[in-house]
């Protein structure tokens, strides 16, 4: 065993183009592999991280028969599925609240759950101190209690040891704490506090906007059809009394509540077991035809050992063995590949789920211990699928003729004309994969370095609005409040300077407007413009600049003309070559709204990769005074703790108005366009990954040949062929795969076409990506059908004639 | 039966089946072979000779007829028998050589010792250095193939043949691809390797070479159509004494 490791380990070395070959493949096929059965896991098979949560599922409703399983149901139906189902000992169900916890100098938006308190005692986790909910908590009249996640009561309560029993201020009134979680709780959602679900008796489903979420246990011998079968029937009663609020076809649907927010990914998870089993097979049919080439290259040697008396299992020890060195190095970078993906993946998702204040998934995507089981099984089913049957083949041999020195000992054998159409598949799907991804690459990249034409040095926005709520119904005392605040961080944060608007300035929202043309007004109501309400030192501070007219001042006010200012894109798209100052707009058409007389033009803002931009309607917070707003802040230079200042600015001038989730507006920008800016580094992975399969295939098929053709290479050397003349059959065969890519290449182009339906751009540059495919393709094929033929011509015309 | 015979086969005939030709390439040999005989098979191109050789070296199996290697039937071995008959009573030197190319001398001729499991690495290494001493080539030890001359390869490939103490060996033109300087080494050696008592089975083209041995076989389409012996005494010692 030792001397066949060390001679292993020699050919190992003495070939390491083939060994790097396979080794990357292997690595590849594992890390894939490792990164799908991780995906795949976290999606469908990951339980909810407490007892029993396997009997645990979630009822849904779908909308109309087209429509995706939701869980979402509307409180009417229900209150009517509670009442229709006494047998589900468990129906229970959580709402989505955001809450506003007061504490010490600062307020918070908190994602709360309102819950059913025997839904949360159902997980039967026990709480850290105090108690979980009880059923006399939701009953009217009930003192409001609530129920702090461990993180909840780290943050804001200093881990206080003696809360429960004290008081909280919530949503403005006093709440009793009752109880801590433990750490790692965590049911359904990232929820922050528990409050109990109060559902006021319903009549009728109009005038109810609240969703809830229902869950039901099962006991010991019920089944999820019979309950789901009952329940469905209650939905259709539902549908029939209320024909024009529900669609006849709104169906409900039963998952397990492992799968409440995943079920619909089946279909991708699907996708991605099947494209990983194929990128598995191909790199196995790869490595198995280099390695056939090799071992019938070595049939001689093959031969003596068995007249010196090794055995059929011996040989296929030895032939295994050789292949094998290569596994642990792939494994080992597979491996670290799959941890580096799914690190990479997990370290986006925590920032998107930070900067944009979305609660986490439990635990991240990580590696398992049962998935270095996955990938050495991932490791050895290629290997063994890879040289099993070749060293077999090899193993299996006469050696008679391979040892008289005459014997042909390479005839291709069966399967030949497969092994071609595959590697030409394998190329045709590989030139395909990397136009479109190449095409993909550079239009993104190019997207998202356009300049969003906004200065955000230094800018902190809070990402999610806040609410005024009923204390602001007056408009007067909403625009003393934005006055208070900005007065508020300019005196604590010296330098500060804040503005106000309704949404983030790269995403108005759009509203059903009118526009004054020459004609009169143009299509009342369909038109939908973009839209946002700003404080007058918006455009000043976010450096957007004034083209034409003047900008909002504190002239503009509820009194005066209702004004408003467009960016140029605006002007240019519906009066073009006109004066627009003047024009009027009308926005919320359907309700009649005002109409704006324009007094400004400003320079568009992008920031939004992909957005088809009309341009956006400018209102001044002084007389559009929404109840909702955001604040920005351009930072001082050096601002120590600038979110405790901001928080605490906030607190003194209303402690139930809290700012939520201040971040930078860089940072807000980059979690938005995270979808697209993930997309470079998965083009590349997909591209190299490709890539790496043609290159793997064009190599294997051209070994081949080169093994079974050296003796006639030699032949024609000794006839008076140049090198070159003698290997350029192999070459050949290289360049009847490269006419192969051609159709792949056009496959690509039509689907990039196809594609130029969302990524506007992907056409832009395509003959240059295209170029540069051709070129790739070019380059590994001539080097994959190159080194191999090298070999034919390192022997010495001699040489090659006696080499078998 | 015949215990006392080396090699023993009655009636062993070799088909080839190619598409629709029906080779005969031995037809019906009956052949028996003593220890310490060195017998040369010759015969035109095409007779049969170098597969009546790997028959009789296990390395195919006859179509039809009976071999006793030792007094022992062999067509019911096996494979993994056979292996273990190769490894042990079999010495194979080829017109090639057939040396591995990465591996080196003292490795080449080392290897069929690892295929046995009834000697540890001690008893190798001594095994190996004395074959090489038999062959002349000790201070060539650590070199590889690429690195010697043809006739230094074959003289590997001797040692590498009887390293293990076989009882016969089976060349097939040893000197078929050496000058007649080095052809003269390899046969002197061979003949040494008989005066010591090792039997020896050598295919040749070339009569020179052929009368060196004491019994000359012609063969002709598959048959034996000559089978003549010189002097020699009987009561040679048996190889592995
Ligand atoms: N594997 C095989 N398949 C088909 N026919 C074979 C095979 N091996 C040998 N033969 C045929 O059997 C016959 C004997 O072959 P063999 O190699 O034994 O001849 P030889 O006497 O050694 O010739 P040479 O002196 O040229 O080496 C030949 O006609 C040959 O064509
Ligand atoms: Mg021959």
């Amino acid at each position: 065993m030792g001397l066949e490791l060390k001679y292993a380990w020699r050919l190992l070395k003495k070939n390491w183009g083939y060994s790097l070959m396979c080794g990357s493949v292997v690595a590849l096929s594992v890390g894939l592999a490792g990164w799908t059965s991780v995906a795949v896991y976290n999606q469908m098979w990951k339980s909810l991280g407490f007892p029993g949560s396997e009997r645990w599922y979630s009822v849904q409703i779908a909308a109309d028969a087209a429509a995706q399983a939701q869980p979402a149901v509307d409180a009417y139906t229900y209150q009517e599925l509670l009442k229709h189902n006494r047998s589900a000992d468990y129906l229970g169900a959580y709402a989505n609240r955001a809450v506003v916890l007061s504490e010490g100098q600062a307020s918070t938006t908190l994602r709360a759950a309102a819950i059913s308190p025997r839904l949360l005692a159902a997980t039967q986790v026990a709480p850290l101190l105090g108690r979980t909910l009880e059923n006399t908590d939701s009953q009217p009249g009930a003192a409001p209690v609530a129920i702090l996640s461990f993180d909840t009561w780290q943050t804001y309560f200093a881990a206080d040891r003696a809360i429960i029993g004290k008081t909280a201020r919530i949503d403005a009134a006093p709440v009793r704490i009752v109880g801590v979680m433990p750490k790692d709780f965590f049911a359904f959602q990232d929820f922050e506090v528990w409050l109990p679900l109060n559902i006021p008796q319903l009549a009728t489903p109009r005038g109810s906007t609240m969703t809830l979420s229902p869950l039901i246990v099962l006991g010991e011998n019920q089944n999820p059809d019979t309950l789901r079968n009952k329940m469905k029937a209650t939905v259709d009663a539902v549908n029939r009394d209320y024909p024009d609020l529900f669609n006849p076809a709104r169906r409900l649907e039963v998952f397990p509540a492992l799968r409440m927010f995943s079920h619909d990914e089946t279909p991708i998870l699907a996708l991605l077991i099947f494209l990983a089993a194929t990128v598995l097979l191909l790199g196995c049919v790869n490595i198995s035809m280099v390695f056939l080439a090799r071992l019938l290259e070595r049939s001689r040697e093959l031969a003596m050992r068995t007249a010196l008396g090794a055995s059929r299992s011996r040989l296929l020890r030895q032939c295994l063995l050789e292949s094998a060195l290569v596994l642990p190095l792939g494994l080992v970078a597979g491996f670290g590949l799959a941890s580096l993906i799914l690190g990479w993946g997990d370290g986006l998702y925590r920032f998107t789920a930070r900067v944009l204040g979305q609660g986490r998934s439990p635990a991240g995507a990580v590696l398992r211990p049962i998935d270095v089981l996955i990938a050495v099984a991932t490791a050895i089913v290629i290997w063994l699928l890879s040289t099993l049957i070749p060293a077999w083949r090899i193993a299996r041999q006469d050696p008679a003729p391979a040892l008289a020195g005459s014997g042909k000992g390479t005839s291709g054998g069966g399967g030949s004309k497969t092994v071609t159409f595959l590697v030409g598949l394998e190329v045709v799907i590989s030139s395909l994969a990397l136009v479109v991804s190449g095409g993909m690459l550079v239009a993104v990249k190019l997207e998202l370095d356009k300049p969003t034409g906004l200065n955000t040095a230094n800018v902190m926005m809070s990402t999610n609005p806040t609410d005024l709520g009923e204390r602001y119904s007056e408009p007067a005392r909403r625009l003393r409040y934005w006055e208070d605040l900005a007065a508020a961080i300019e005196g604590r944060m010296p330098g500060a300077e804040a503005a106000f608007t309704t949404a983030a300035p790269t995403s108005p929202s759009r509203a059903a407007a009118s526009i004054e043309t020459q004609q009169g007004a143009d299509r009342p109501g369909l038109l939908r413009l973009r839209t946002t309400a700003v404080s007058d030192n918006y455009f000043k501070m976010l450096g957007v600049s004034l083209r034409s007219g003047r900008l909002f001042d504190s002239t503009d006010n509820r009194d005066s003309l209702p004004v408003a200012i467009i960016d140029e894109k605006m002007a240019a798209r519906y009066w073009p070559d006109q004066d627009v100052l003047g024009k009027r707009i009308q926005l919320k058409a359907e309700e009649n709204g005002s109409w704006l007389t324009i007094v400004g033009v400003v320079s568009a803002v992008g920031g939004r990769p992909y957005f088809n931009d009309t341009g956006v309607v400018y209102q001044s917070l002084r007389q559009a005074v929404p109840s909702e707003f955001r604040l920005l802040v351009r930072l001082p230079d050096r601002a120590g703790d600038s979110r405790a200042t901001l928080r605490a600015a906030a607190f003194g001038v209303d402690r139930d108005v809290p700012l939520r989730n201040l971040q930078m507006f860089d940072d807000y920008l980059a979690a938005v366009n995270l979808a697209y800016t993930a997309m470079i580094p998965a083009f590349i992975v997909v591209a190299i990954l490709t890539a790496l399969l043609a290159a793997s295939g064009v190599f294997g098929l051209i070994t081949r040949t080169v093994v079974q053709r050296t003796q006639e290479v030699g032949i024609r050397r000794a006839l008076g062929a140049t090198p070159w003349r003698a290997t350029s059959r192999f070459m050949r065969q290289g360049a009847m795969y490269l006419g192969v890519s051609i159709v792949g290449v056009g496959l690509g182009l039509m689907v990039t076409n196809l594609l130029s339906g969302t990524i506007t751009n992907v056409l832009d540059h395509v003959l240059l990506v295209t170029l540069g495919v051709v070129l790739l393709l070019s380059a590994v094929i001539f080097v994959a059908s190159y080194l191999p033929s090298r070999r034919a011509l390192a022997l010495e015309p001699g040489e090659a004639l006696r080499y078998e | 039966m015949t215990t006392q015979h080396l090699i023993d086969l009655q009636g062993v005939k070799k088909v080839f089946y190619t598409d629709d030709v029906e080779t005969w390439a031995l037809d019906d040999i009956c052949l028996t072979i003593d220890r310490g005989e060195y017998v040369s098979i010759t015969g035109p191109s095409g007779c049969g000779k170098s597969t009546l050789l790997s028959v009789m070296g296990l390395l195919s199996s006859p179509t039809g007829g009976k071999y006793f290697l030792n007094g022992a039937e062999t067509t019911g071995l096996s494979p993994l028998e056979q292996a273990r008959v190769r490894n042990r009573e079999i010495g194979f030197i080829f017109q090639a050589f057939n040396l591995i190319g990465d591996m080196s001398v003292f490795e080449n001729i080392e290897l069929p010792l690892t295929y046995r499991d009834d000697l540890n690495r001690k008893q190798r290494r001594e095994l190996v250095v004395a074959a090489h001493e038999q062959v002349n080539i000790a201070d060539r030890q650590k070199h590889f193939p690429a690195q010697l001359s043809g006739g230094q390869q074959q003289r590997v490939a001797i040692a590498r043949a009887l390293v293990g103490k076989p009882n016969v060996l089976l060349a097939d033109e040893p000197t078929g691809n050496l000058d007649s300087k080095n052809a003269q080494l390899v046969m002197d050696l061979l003949a040494g390797l008989h005066e010591r008592g090792s039997s020896i089975v050598m295919v040749t083209h070339d009569p020179h070479w052929a009368e060196q041995a004491h019994r000359q076989i012609s063969l002709f389409d598959g048959k034996i159509v000559e089978d003549r012996a010189r002097a020699w005494s009987r009561d040679s010692k048996p190889a592995h004494a």
